[in-house]
């Protein structure tokens, strides 16, 4: 389960942002605000970009602010750059197995086998400028997937895709997280996107987290 | 392997010398000692006879050469200075770092007399207009017809700051005039098409045909007469008189071959080294036995040498120039 | 990666601000060694009166001119082929300013002297036509700037091309839709493309124009053309005062130092996305305006006299003597293999210093917007730049200071004329990465730490495929910079250690005025071949579109 507690951030001559959530397996949370309003920041402050200036964030107890983005248990797809354009989906997704980017061959029937399991089934030697918007999620999460971490994160992942699309991809979402006991935090301004993915919505406003309809204990009003 | 032996033979690099052999060093200006000058020859003529291994360190003027010797003082690995100009004679003098020569300089042909017990002069030449004989029929020959010529007739010539015969050049206006000297360069302002870093800056401008005249040497037309074949390009002689351009060589005096050094400036004003002098480094040799070529029978010979003391040079080209920039200037 | 208070991941830092350390303190160090050999720093002598004050102003006044005519004719060339060609187009303007780069100074002026001087081209044309002539009005400012103008406006032309191939085709296909006329288009479209490099490639001609000295004197007219080099130039050889000549550099180094710190302050974005197969210049809705296409016919005619004439009057200059004869010269051969050599070597070392720099450069983004290290990365560009005021007598007088306790200095030769082949080349190699490196950190950036793909592996990776293309101009760039540089070299050179421009001067000095042409069109060609090659081998197949 993951716990935000407290956790501070200030960008200089800008507002404080202070955040606090918890997030348990198999859940997903959608979190949405106007611009501005410090989504990206707690994406930076779970994944290890930006250290909080106080406050803490823990995974099953543990505190991981001492880890490095590579070693946290946080996967994430972010809303640009989530592909390498100039390599092949097979060695996008291999990254998420091993830096150097040269999977052998049991990585390579672990790749194949989870292309299977989106949908993307002999896509390995595709570019990403060949794919749609669409798939290129699909592949990232692929890569995201073969990681094993148990806390995904996804930044915007629905915006550039048409209606029926997104049903797909919030449907793949809902599965992943259920069959692999994932948490699962969704950045989406978009209010339909929360029922999409049957997920419990929070809404952040003036750097602080509110509860919405469903909200619950633990959540800082 | 047969390039490298080849650029060896080029170079005139002596067969490597045996262990014992002293190495007498000479700093000189690069185009003395590259294989077009008079380097290689002088170079293997003084080995034979001397028992000693001659290597030229070629720095990228004469005035180069010389700084080279003031920032290295007594440690100096030189020598022999080869190639001082005499209008920094007296420079050279202060420093201390020279050492007679003894060297007997009066059998010697300079059109002035030169008896300074530390720098023997090894050519010399004069300053001179130079001008293309088949775009200019009648040049003038003398300063004042310089200056009465229209202002279409232009004229092309060097920084004193920067290239010796830009400096050959104010101190000549000074020789003729004395302290009209300023005057005389308003008149010939409006002539100067402009004024260049380096010799070779305007003697290109020079051939282009931008110039009708450029500052340069009465040599220069040997050259074209002797390599090129070609005898349109001529001096202009002024009847005011030449200012002298002569080079000098000297022993250092912290050398570690001091004798050695002597009997090289001895062989220097020798008939044998100065016969290569007049084709390779294209001045006058300083040695009267040594043969002229044809060519340079046919060289303006001014009837006047004008040339300061090294001491007057000396004394006044910081105020002398400073009056030039405030002149051009205006 | 960094922390709430802006602490920076020392490790991707550290090589670059070392790398632009080192060549501020041996851009520095040089005066300082000449200035300690003095005794210390004449200071009244910065000061010395009118003169130094005049050309001081004169100075500042020719090389604000000449960047901004250099700025103007660049743009009004890097737009008209943009909007009038496809990719050979753009392959040729790639050419044309690698040509100009490589040339000594002189020939350069001999050959604008050819076009535009009292007995050059224009000069017959008119007569032909019975017009007054141009006389002897090229001598004088305008001498000056139009050879300024020759060196610098190409390369500018280049760097905005590049900028405008760079825009989204998103961007083109709105103003399309809006059908945008040319002013709008510059306004909306082109200016935040081109406001992101301008100042950096202005920093970089300013300073190349103030330190002129041969070619401000040639085409100036006379001494009141006289740049403080000159002044530099006077005090360190002619009258040996080493103190003033230290003083007066330190005067060139303050003044550019400032320039280049007012233009830090510029902010630099970054280009999002390639231009490579760009529909910008077909789509562009200005294509059919008249007044487009009458100021690019304008600019057309502006960048052939200034610059292609000239070309091609140094490259008849230069056919038009025994060319063939070169190649059998052993030392011409020698002299080719020793300025090969050296342009690689450099390059290469030029190359791997400027990365790093660009590195931390782009380390140093997110932590300057959260407060830290605010002038950081100004100083750095500063610093890797400055090496361009030092005039090159006074460096090598420094370095000759510097090392003669401890080896010779000619055979020290090589290495110094490398280091300062590195030190010329790197301001350019700097700014020609700068703009890719930063896009592709920005995109890359939390996705490489996520995945946790560090070091070696990023480099071959992820760093190398995408900023290959900028890399291979850099390193042709460096090359050609190298091959054609005749500072130091003038003052190490000897027989055994020749480079071509070397050979140029030592031929030319000696009345070979004909071998010196062929060796500035060997230049030429060697400088092409660079851009070519080097562009083709480093840069990838499409690297010079």
């Amino acid at each position: 389960m993951l716990t935000v507690k407290g956790a501070r951030f200030t960008y200089p001559g800008g507002p404080e942002f202070v955040f606090s959530l918890t997030i348990e397996r198999g859940e997903i949370v959608t979190l949405s605000g106007p611009s501005g309003s410090g989504k990206s920041t707690l994406i930076d402050l779970i994944c290890g970009f930006l250290a909080p200036l106080s406050g803490d964030i823990l995974w099953d107890g543990q505190s991981i602010l001492s880890l490095t983005p590579a070693k946290r248990p946080v996967s994430a797809l972010f809303q640009t750059g989530d592909l390498f354009d100039h390599l092949d989906v097979e060695t996008n997704i291999a990254l998420g197995l091993d830096p150097r980017g040269r999977p052998n061959p049991v990585q390579q029937a672990q790749i194949r086998s989870v292309l299977q399991e989106i949908g993307l089934p002999d896509f390995e030697r595709r570019l990403p400028g060949q794919l749609s918007g669409g798939q290129r999620q699909r592949v990232a999460l692929a890569r995201d997937l073969l990681r094993d971490k148990p806390l995904m994160l996804l930044d915007e992942p629905f915006s550039a895709l048409d209606t029926e699309t997104r049903d797909e991809m919030a449907r793949l979402v809902r599965r992943l997280t259920r069959d692999r006991g994932l948490a699962t935090l969704v950045v989406s301004h978009d209010p339909t996107d929360a029922q999409r993915l049957g997920s419990r919505a929070v809404e952040l406003r003036d750097g602080k987290i509110t509860l919405s309809a469903q909200g619950r204990a633990g959540d800082q009003v | 392997m047969k390039m490298a032996s080849l650029v060896a033979l080029t170079l005139g690099l002596c067969v490597p010398a045996l262990a014992d052999q002293p190495v007498l060093t000479i700093y000189t200006y690069d185009s003395f000692a590259s294989e077009w000058g008079p380097g290689p020859v002088i170079e293997k003529g003084f080995e034979e006879t001397c028992g000693c291994d001659v290597q030229f360190v070629g720095l990228d003027s004469s005035i180069g050469a010389f700084n080279r010797i003031r920032l290295e003082g007594a440690a100096t690995k030189a020598d022999v200075l080869l190639g001082l100009d005499v209008n920094l004679a007296g420079d050279a003098r202060d420093t201390g770092l020279f050492a007679p020569h003894d060297v007997d300089l009066g059998e010697l042909a300079v059109p002035v007399a030169w008896s300074d017990p530390l720098f023997a002069p090894f050519d010399w030449g004069h300053f001179a207009f130079v001008y293309d004989t088949r775009r200019m029929t009648a040049p003038p020959t003398s300063f004042e017809a310089l200056l009465a010529a229209p202002d279409d007739l232009k004229i092309v010539i060097q920084d004193p700051r920067s290239a010796t015969p830009g400096l050959g050049l104010l101190i000549w206006i000074r020789a003729v005039y004395g302290d009209e000297a300023p005057q005389v360069w308003r008149r010939l302002k409006p002539k100067i098409l402009t004024v260049t870093k380096g010799w070779w800056d305007s003697y290109s401008l020079f051939l282009e045909g931008e110039a009708d005249m450029v500052l340069s040497y009465t040599t220069s037309p040997a050259y074209h007469a002797v390599v090129e074949g070609e005898t349109f390009i001529k001096a202009a002689p002024f009847a005011e008189g030449h200012y002298l351009q002569m080079e000098l060589a000297a022993v250092t005096a912290f050398s570690a071959h001091p004798e050695l050094a002597r009997q090289f400036i001895d062989y220097l004003t020798g008939e044998a080294a100065q016969s290569v002098i007049p084709i390779t480094n294209w001045m006058f040799p300083v040695n009267r036995d040594a043969e002229l070529p044809d060519a340079f029978g046919i060289l303006v010979k001014p009837e006047r040498t004008l040339a300061f003391s090294a001491d007057e040079a000396q004394a006044n080209r910081k105020a002398w120039i400073a009056e030039w920039l405030a002149v051009m200037g205006e | 990666m960094v922390g709430g208070d802006g602490r920076v991941n020392a490790a991707r830092l550290a090589p670059g601000i070392a790398a632009a350390a080192l060549a501020a303190a041996l851009a520095g160090g040089a005066i300082w060694a000449v200035a300690l050999e003095a005794g210390g720093i004449d200071l009244p002598a910065m000061l010395d009166g009118p003169y130094i004050r005049g050309v001081t102003l004169f100075t500042l006044k020719q090389a604000a001119l000449s960047t901004l005519l250099s700025l103007l004719l660049g743009l009004g060339a890097a737009r008209a082929v943009h909007r009038r060609t496809g990719p050979r187009g753009a392959r040729g303007l790639h050419l044309l300013a690698s040509l100009a780069l490589v040339m000594p100074t002189t020939v350069a002026a001999v050959g604008i002297v050819s076009v535009w001087g009292r007995a050059g081209w224009v000069a017959d044309a008119t007569s032909a036509l019975g017009l007054p002539g141009p006389g002897a009005a090229l001598y004088g400012l305008p001498g000056v700037l139009l050879a300024h103008v020759f060196f610098n406006a190409p390369l500018m032309a280049r760097i905005f091309h590049a900028a405008l191939a760079g825009i989204p085709d998103g961007r083109w296909r709105l103003a399309a839709q809006l059908g945008m006329g040319g002013r709008e288009v510059w306004r909306f479209v082109e200016w935040p493309a081109i406001r992101r490099v301008a100042p950096g490639a202005c920093g970089l001609v300013f300073l190349l124009c103030f330190t002129s000295f041969a070619l401000v004197l040639m085409l100036g007219g006379g001494p009141k053309a006289s740049t403080l080099e000159v002044a530099i130039y006077e005090a360190a050889r002619l009258d040996f005062d080493l103190g003033k000549a230290a003083a007066l550099s330190l005067l060139q180094l303050g003044l550019c130092g400032l320039v280049l710190l007012v233009l830090a302050r510029f902010p630099t974005e970054w280009a999002a996305g390639r231009g490579a197969a760009s529909l910008g210049g077909r789509i562009r809705p200005d294509r059919v305006e008249r007044g487009g296409r009458f100021a690019d016919a304008v600019v057309a005619l502006v960048a052939v006299g200034i610059v292609a004439a000239p070309l091609a009057a140094i490259i008849l200059d230069g056919l038009r003597t025994e060319l063939l004869t070169l190649p059998g010269d052993p030392v011409f051969r020698a002299a080719l293999m020793t300025s090969a050599a050296i342009a690689i070597t450099s390059a290469a070392i030029t190359c791997a210093l400027a990365w790093a720099i660009c590195e931390a450069r782009r380390t140093l983004v997110l932590p300057t917007r959260l407060g830290r290290y605010a002038g950081l990365a100004g100083l750095v560009d500063l610093a890797s730049a400055i090496y361009l005021a030092v005039p090159a007598i006074v460096f090598g007088l420094g370095a000759f200071l510097a090392l003669r306790g401890v080896a010779d200095t000619f055979a020290l030769a090589p290495f110094l004329v490398l280091s300062a082949n590195v030190l010329l080349s790197l301001p350019f190699a700097v700014r020609a990465l700068q703009g890719r490196l930063a896009e592709s950190g920005a995109r890359h950036d939390r996705l490489c730490a996520s995945l946790g793909i560090t070091g070696w592996a990023r480099l071959r990776l992820i760093e190398f495929p995408v900023a290959r293309r900028e890399l291979g101009f850099a390193a042709a760039l460096s090359a050609a910079l190298s091959v054609g540089d005749l500072g130091v070299i003038a003052l190490f050179g000897s027989d055994s250690f020749r480079t071509l421009p070397w050979l140029l001067y030592q031929r030319a000095g000696r009345y070979q005025s004909d071998e010196a042409a062929a060796i500035a069109l060997v230049l030429l060609t060697l400088s092409l071949v660079f851009f070519i090659g080097i562009e083709r081998l480093v840069g990838g197949r499409h690297a010079d579109r």
